[in-house]
């Protein structure tokens, strides 16, 4: 390290700045609303950041706020990271929210009726291109392609989970009719003797 | 479970790679050629990278950083951290990614 004498220079008090750390993360699911992130490094949730994505070459970034943060059991120090967007600004060119809308406006099913057009489209440089009666960028027909690559919708995972659930009760209730049904009867039996052997 | 999930998820087969930048607020205190001392509300690790952008009566201006020492320092009764921060000077910029001048442009 050098060593050698430098001028300093105090500033006033009111001289702010923003310090900016940057956390690797991997998108690992995504809705309108928020995403899944993993993380090797731990986020205190309530933390506002931005979160900026590489896709094709192009760089994508929107305002996220971190909703939960856990640890993944027997990752070492791997993070699952909850994130809600931010709608801090209206989505731009680059925005991941407006990606993810084009992708649920029904990109994908326009894909795939009007695949050969598509390619060429995708072939042309520059602004411009039409979709679906909308005026929208080259990049955002580039990001609609990726997505509808590479996403799959979990929209049954719901399901699944109610079906376990109501499986799990009705579980319960029938071993609890069990457990106590030879009680009962037991207890109505000698209720029944009482009532017969009875004197007025 | 109902409302929990506000809109339908999709997940990815393979995981983008990306990053999350998590800003804070700093108060700088002084700076030299090389260094930059900052007030902060949370410590980081020495050897951490992190950008500094600088608000002033100039146009901002973004320095990639270095942290050297991370201390903490009690400010108005409060705990607080004290970084000494070593400025990487070729990753000096202004907001808009223009080159800035030789002095590094902390705006003052």
């Amino acid at each position: 390290m050098d060593r050698r004498p430098q001028a300093m220079e105090v500033l006033a008090n009111d001289v702010l700045g923003v310090l900016a750390r940057s956390v690797p993360a991997r998108l690992v699911e995504i809705s309108r609303s928020g995403c899944l992130l993993e993380s090797r490094h731990r986020v205190d949730d309530g933390t506002v950041g931005e979160l900026r994505l590489m896709v094709g070459g192009e760089l994508l970034r929107d305002d996220v706020r971190v909703t939960r943060c856990v640890l993944v059991e027997g990752s070492g120090s791997s993070y699952l990271v909850g994130a809600e967007f931010v709608q801090t600004r209206r989505p731009g060119e680059s925005s991941i929210r407006r990606a993810v809308s084009a992708v649920l406006r029904g990109a994908m099913e326009q894909q795939r009726v009007s695949s050969p057009k598509k390619a060429t489209h995708g072939n042309q440089a520059g602004r411009g291109t039409e979709h679906n009666g909308h005026e929208v960028s080259t990049g955002e027909g580039v990001m609609r392609e990726l997505l509808a690559r590479f996403v799959r919708e979990d929209d049954g995972q719901d399901i699944i989970e109610y079906a376990l659930l109501g499986g799990l009760i009705t579980t319960a209730i029938v071993g609890f009719i069990v457990a106590i049904g030879g009680d009962i009867n037991t207890l109505y039996e000698d209720l029944a003797d009482a009532v017969g052997t009875a004197t007025p | 479970m109902r409302g929990r999930r506000r809109d339908p998820r999709f997940a990815l087969t393979v995981p983008w790679e990306g990053s999350l930048r998590l800003p804070g607020d700093v108060t700088i205190e002084r700076r030299s050629d090389s260094e930059v001392w900052v007030v902060s509300a949370v410590p980081a690790h020495r050897g951490e990278r992190l950008s500094l952008e600088v608000m002033g009566p100039g146009p901002p201006v973004i320095l990639e950083v270095r942290v050297v020492d991370s201390t903490p320092v009690l400010v108005d009764g409060v705990v607080r951290h004290g970084l000494r921060l070593a400025i990487e000077r070729d990753a000096e910029r202004n907001v808009d990614g223009s080159a800035t001048a030789g002095d590094g442009g902390a705006g003052q």
